[in-house]
C-alpha cells in the first residue's frame, strides 16, 4: 500500500496499527473519467462511484452518527438522490470524490438529526463543526482512507466521553454488555453481582447516560442559539 | 458556659463532640458529595448514581421488572405483545444502547439493501436531465400556444385562407370595376317595361364571379 498522506495520525489513533478498509479506492484516473461521465448524466458511472463509496459513508459516517440501521440506510438513499441531482455541480479535486459524498451524506445526517425522535450518540453540533472543517479543509484535504480512519475514530471518542460522564461501575456495565455484547450473565459474574442485580445496574447505567447527553445537548451553542435547519441545506 | 448546656440531649452532645473533632481533625470532603454540590451548583443534573466504589442500592419492584423487560429488549426476546416492551422510556434506553454500539463498532450494508437503496436513488432524475425536460416542456406550450393564436387569429378574420392553401407564385392580373355596358348586347337593347330581374341577376352572378375571382387571386390561389 503505498503511504497515505495521514498515514502517520492514522498510526497513532489506531494504537499502532494502520486502520483495515473493507473496500479498494478507485484508481484516480479511473474516478476522474467516471466522475467526468457521471458529471454529464451517464447513471452508469455514477453507479459505479457509488457503489464503490456508498458501503463507506454508511458505515463510517451515517451509521455511528444516526445510531440506527433503518435511519442510516433511508440517509443513505437521500444522499444518493442529492448526489445524483446535483453531481452536476461537483468539481474534480485530486483528493478524489469522496470527501464531496461525504459532505452531502454529513449535510443529510445533520438535517435527520436535527429533526430526531431518536437517541443517539451524536447532537447536530458535531455535525455542523465536520461540515465546517470540511469546507475549509478544500481541494488539499484527506482522501478517502484517512477520512473513513478519522470518521470511526471520532465515533470511539464520543462514545468514551459520554461514558467518562458516568461512574466507573455503571460506565463498566456498559462497556462490557453494549459495546463488547459480552453475554449478561459473564458481565454479571465480573461484575460481582447476580443476573437480575446487573440488569438493574444496566438500566441505571443507561438512564444516567441518556440524562448526561441529554443535559449536554442542552447546553450545545446550536440548542443556545436556536439555530435553523435551513442553515445546513446547500 | 452554664451548666445547663451539659444537661441537654444526647444530639446536642454528638454535634458538640463533632464540632470540636471538626476543627481539631478537618476530614476531606466525600468525592460523591463533592460531585453533587458542584453539579447543583453549575446547574446541571444531579447524578444519584450509587456511591463509585459502594454497593448499588436495593431496587423496588417496578424497577426490577423494568430492568428484566430492558434486558430482553436489547437481547431481541421481548415480543410485540408484551406491553411492557413498548415502553417509550425503555424503547428509548434500548435505542440509546444500540446506537452506542453502532458507534463503536458500526457494521457494514447488506448487499440487498445497498443494491435497493443505490436503485431507488439512481432512479432520481439529474438537474440536467430535469432542466432537458423542463426546456423541452417550455419549447412544447410555445409552439401550442402559437398554433392557438394561429387559429383564433383564422377565425377572427375569416376572409384570410388558411396559410397552407397559399401560392407564392406570380399572381394573374385583378380584373377591374368597369361598366355592366359590355355585360349586355348593345344591339340589343333590353327592354324598359320587362326583364329588370334578368338584367340585375346577370350583373349580379357576373360580379360576384369577378370579386370572388379576385379574392382568390390576393390569396394566391390558383
Amino acid at each position: 500500500m503505498p503511504p497515505l498522506p495521514g498515514s502517520v495520525w492514522v498510526r497513532k489513533v489506531w494504537g499502532g496499527m494502520v486502520a483495515r478498509v473493507a473496500f479498494t479506492r478507485l484508481e484516480p484516473a479511473v474516478e476522474r473519467d467516471l466522475c467526468d461521465r457521471a458529471k454529464k448524466g451517464d447513471k452508469t458511472a455514477l453507479g459505479k462511484l457509488l457503489r464503490t463509496y456508498g458501503p463507506v459513508l454508511y458505515r463510517s459516517v451515517l451509521l455511528p452518527r444516526l445510531g440506527s440501521e433503518a435511519v442510516a440506510q433511508d440517509a443513505l438513499g437521500e444522499t444518493y438522490a442529492r448526489v445524483v441531482e446535483r453531481f452536476d455541480q461537483y468539481e474534480w479535486q485530486d483528493c478524489g470524490v469522496y470527501p464531496w459524498l461525504r459532505v452531502v451524506a454529513l449535510r443529510i445526517a445533520l438535517d435527520i438529526l436535527r429533526s430526531k425522535k431518536r437517541e443517539t450518540v451524536f447532537e447536530p453540533d458535531d455535525l455542523a463543526r465536520e461540515i465546517d472543517r470540511a469546507d475549509r479543509a478544500g481541494p488539499s484535504g484527506p482522501d478517502v482512507e484517512v477520512l473513513e480512519a478519522r470518521d470511526r475514530e471520532r465515533a470511539r471518542e464520543k462514545v468514551d466521553v459520554a461514558l467518562k460522564k458516568l461512574n466507573p461501575r455503571y460506565e463498566r456495565a456498559i462497556r462490557l454488555r453494549v459495546l463488547e455484547e459480552r453475554p449478561r450473565d459473564e458481565v454479571a459474574a465480573t461484575l460481582g453481582v447476580s443476573t437480575s442485580t446487573f440488569d438493574v445496574v444496566l438500566h441505571r447505567a443507561l438512564t444516567a447516560l441518556k440524562k448526561a447527553i441529554s443535559a449536554a445537548e442542552a447546553n450545545s451553542p446550536e440548542a443556545l442559539r436556536g439555530a435553523s435547519p435551513e442553515e445546513s441545506t446547500s | 458556659m452554664s451548666d445547663k448546656k451539659f444537661e441537654d440531649s444526647d444530639a446536642d452532645i454528638a454535634a458538640f463532640s463533632e464540632a470540636l473533632t471538626s476543627a481539631l481533625r478537618p476530614a476531606d470532603l466525600d468525592a460523591d458529595l463533592h460531585e453533587q454540590i458542584l453539579a447543583r451548583a453549575l446547574g446541571l443534573e444531579v447524578d444519584a448514581s450509587p456511591s463509585r466504589a459502594g454497593e448499588e442500592p436495593e431496587a423496588d419492584e417496578a424497577e426490577l421488572r423494568r430492568s428484566a423487560v430492558l434486558a430482553s429488549i436489547l437481547e431481541g426476546r421481548a415480543t410485540s405483545s408484551d406491553p411492557a416492551a413498548s415502553d417509550p422510556g425503555l424503547v428509548r434506553l434500548a435505542q440509546l444502547a444500540r446506537a452506542l454500539r453502532l458507534a463503536y463498532a458500526p457494521t457494514d450494508i447488506d448487499d440487498l439493501a445497498h443494491q435497493r437503496v443505490l436503485g431507488a436513488g439512481l432512479r432520481t432524475p439529474s438537474r440536467t436531465a430535469a432542466r432537458r425536460t423542463i426546456v423541452g416542456a417550455v419549447f412544447v406550450l410555445v409552439a401550442a400556444a402559437a398554433a392557438i393564436f394561429g387559429l383564433y387569429l383564422q377565425r377572427r378574420d375569416p376572409g384570410q385562407p388558411p396559410a397552407t392553401a397559399m401560392h407564392t407564385g406570380p399572381r394573374a392580373p385583378m380584373i377591374e370595376a368597369r361598366s355592366s355596358m359590355e355585360l349586355f348586347d348593345a344591339m340589343k337593347p333590353f327592354d324598359r317595361e320587362k326583364g329588370t330581374t334578368e338584367r340585375v341577376d346577370k350583373i349580379t352572378t357576373t360580379r360576384e364571379s369577378e370579386l370572388r375571382d379576385n379574392r382568390f387571386n390576393a390569396w394566391g390561389v390558383q
